[in-house]
């Protein structure tokens, strides 16, 4: 039996010594150097390692994600990760491998032992640059899933990744294609139907092109052609669910005096299926993600998205998501750090009459012990409100709380 | 496990978060008084350990010179040896100067007396180079904070706390940026929390 670790009573509040630097320029609370706690890692010629070590416990009142009934359970989390960096004045190479591992106290069904291993670099050419990322993961369904199936077990799969950019960047003018490769492989379930009608490819062919109007400002076009193709055709209920579409966009990179930045953008996009009892998906495309520094103390960032997400739900095509969120970090002292997210989203189930409405808030605290200990706490709710005719019954209110202690090298 | 002892466990949790914040939160210490405007050029200065004085004694080359006041707080002058200076203003300094050279050296002594160069600030918490620095005549907490390398990110900078003084004399103050500092004063710049 996993036995819970204990929840610590006191978090002690003392300052560390000396201040850090004070640039704010393009940097977030959360992301501003702290030399007396930022982990140094370990040099290995030229090349630098990053490690660490993640334990924690989570106590989950609702851990099937339902709307009645619920059972909560304890969990003990392990997430190490380890990367290894390059130090080269030009080019780039990281190699890295993290995991996530659940193990659950009374219904042990439900561990999970989620890993990635992956691979980016950047090839610093003259006038250009050449950037790619390679991975692959085994990873587990959260039961939030509007796809989960109930099975005795959670739904695992595998994902490969794969990313290449290039970057030609003559004066103010920036010329950016890319192309993201995705393959995903479900498995099999006890007590669930088969799930190898989802695996499925996507392939995505996209061209950016930029107008630097300041050093740090630029205005930018951008289409992307997509292609989702399903291994099976016809899935086990009986629907062709291979897509295409495309999206243009147009945008811009704000940078207000620094203290403001991020990226707007909004256009058109368009999506069809191979099915024809599924209609096309057209509409507005749009989204945001902007960081305020109110003050030098804390930051406020908001991000604005609406997509189009993949389902296998019977009869239904896709979901259409728009969500905004609003994130809050504040410096309360240089070693401890607060947090409060929140963020709402509308899924709109194409296809079928399902709307969902989806809630997700939390608060907490990071506690930077030294350069190689932290420790975090926080309380989490995720919500989801359904309704319509199809709405499945698969309403849930979670509550979870969370503390860790990460160690780094 | 049922939803009522899940919930009493979540709830126990929740208040192991909140409960060091509140524990943390410290009784406010007393209001610092406002500074009296007293610059150390004024007649009312008074002299401390590292203050260096220009003594002239009229006629008398060999008795007058440049002299530091002692980690003691003494001033050591020809004829007169050991002389208290700290906590004197320079009137009383010439005075205790005359007391002494008169009448068992000089009949009528004449004696002037200047502060040639102050003892230093000492400037600490949220500035880039905290230490101690020399002290110009006139200066403002802003211009103790510019010779320190300027406030740090998480600086409070509508106020200063400065500890001035000695010993039972010591008073502690809470000075704005445009405040006179005055040499020996310990300006602590405090770090703010929002």
């Amino acid at each position: 039996m996993i036995r819970p670790i204990a929840v610590l009573v006191c978090l002690p509040l003392v300052a560390v010594g000396a201040p850090a630097t004070d640039s704010t320029v393009h940097q977030t609370v959360l992301t501003r150097p702290r030399p007396e706690t930022d982990p140094q890692g370990m040099r290995l010629g030229a090349f630098e390692l990053n490690a660490a070590l993640s334990t924690g416990y989570l106590l989950d009142d609702n851990i099937f994600a339902t709307d009645t009934d619920e059972v909560d359970d304890d969990i003990l989390l392990v997430k190490p990760e380890a990367v290894l960096a390059s130090g080269w004045s030009r080019h780039a190479l990281r190699v890295g491998a993290e995991a996530l591992i659940g193990r659950y106290r009374d219904i042990d069904s439900e561990d999970y032992d989620d890993y990635r291993v992956f691979t980016d670099g950047r090839l610093d050419l003259r006038g250009s640059k050449v950037s790619g990322a390679l991975s692959y993961a085994d990873l587990h369904e959260p039961r939030t899933s509007p796809d989960d199936e109930g099975g005795a077990e959670p739904t695992t799969y595998s994902l490969v990744a794969a990313d290449l950019a290039w970057l030609y960047q003559p004066g103010a003018l920036s010329i950016r294609p890319d192309v993201r490769f995705r393959s995903f492989s479900f498995d099999d379930q006890p007590l669930a139907p088969p799930q190898g009608d989802r695996d499925r490819d996507t392939l995505d062919f996209g061209l950016r092109v930029g107008y630097d109007i300041t050093p740090e400002s630029d205005l930018f076009i951008e289409g992307r052609v997509t292609q989702v193709d399903y291994d099976q055709k016809v899935d086990d209920d009986g629907f062709q669910r291979s897509s295409d579409g495309y999206e243009v966009i147009g945008g811009s990179t704000l940078d207000l005096g620094g203290k403001t930045f991020g990226e707007v953008y909004a256009g058109y996009r368009s999506w069809s299926f191979e099915d024809s009892r599924f209609e096309d998906i057209d509409g507005l495309a749009f989204g945001a993600d902007l960081a305020w520094n109110v003050t030098g103390l804390t930051t406020l960032t908001v991000s604005v998205s609406s997509t189009i997400e993949s389902t296998t739900i019977v009869d239904a095509s896709g979901i259409q998501r728009t969500a905004i969120g609003l994130d809050v970090d504040h410096e309360l002292r240089r070693n401890l750090l607060l947090y409060v997210r929140a963020a709402r989203a509308n899924e709109d189930f194409q296809g079928i009459d399902r709307d969902d409405e989806l809630f997700d808030g939390s608060f907490g605290a990071r506690y930077l012990m030294n350069r190689h200990f932290y420790i975090q706490a926080g309380v989490t709710q995720e919500k989801r409100d359904t309704s319509g005719a199809e709405s499945n019954d698969q309403a849930y209110d979670i509550h979870r709380f969370e503390i860790s202690l990460q160690g780094n090298l | 496990m049922t939803t009522h002892a899940s919930t009493h466990r979540l709830l126990l949790a929740l208040l192991s978060l909140v409960l060091p914040f509140l524990l943390a939160a410290q009784v406010p210490a007393a209001e610092p008084e406002a500074a009296p405007p007293v610059r150390a050029e004024d007649p009312g200065y008074r002299l401390a350990a590292g203050d260096k004085v220009r003594i002239t004694v009229y006629g008398h080359e060999d008795l007058s010179g440049e002299f530091e006041v002692d980690g003691g707080g003494r001033l050591s002058l020809p004829l007169v040896r050991d002389l208290d200076a700290a906590g004197l203003t320079v009137p009383e300094l010439q005075d205790a100067i005359i007391a002494k050279l008169q009448p068992d050296y000089l009949k009528f002594p004449q004696v002037s007396a200047e502060v040639l160069s102050y003892r230093p600030f000492y400037i600490i918490g949220e500035v880039q180079s905290p230490g101690s620095y020399p002290y110009v005549n006139g200066m403002t907490v802003i211009n103790a904070v510019a010779m320190a390398g300027g406030y740090t990110y998480r600086a409070k900078k509508k106020s200063a706390r400065v500890v001035r003084g000695a010993g039972e004399e010591q008073r502690k103050l809470e000075l704005p940026p445009d405040a006179t500092v005055m040499p020996g004063d310990v300006i602590e710049i405090r770090e703010r929390f929002f």
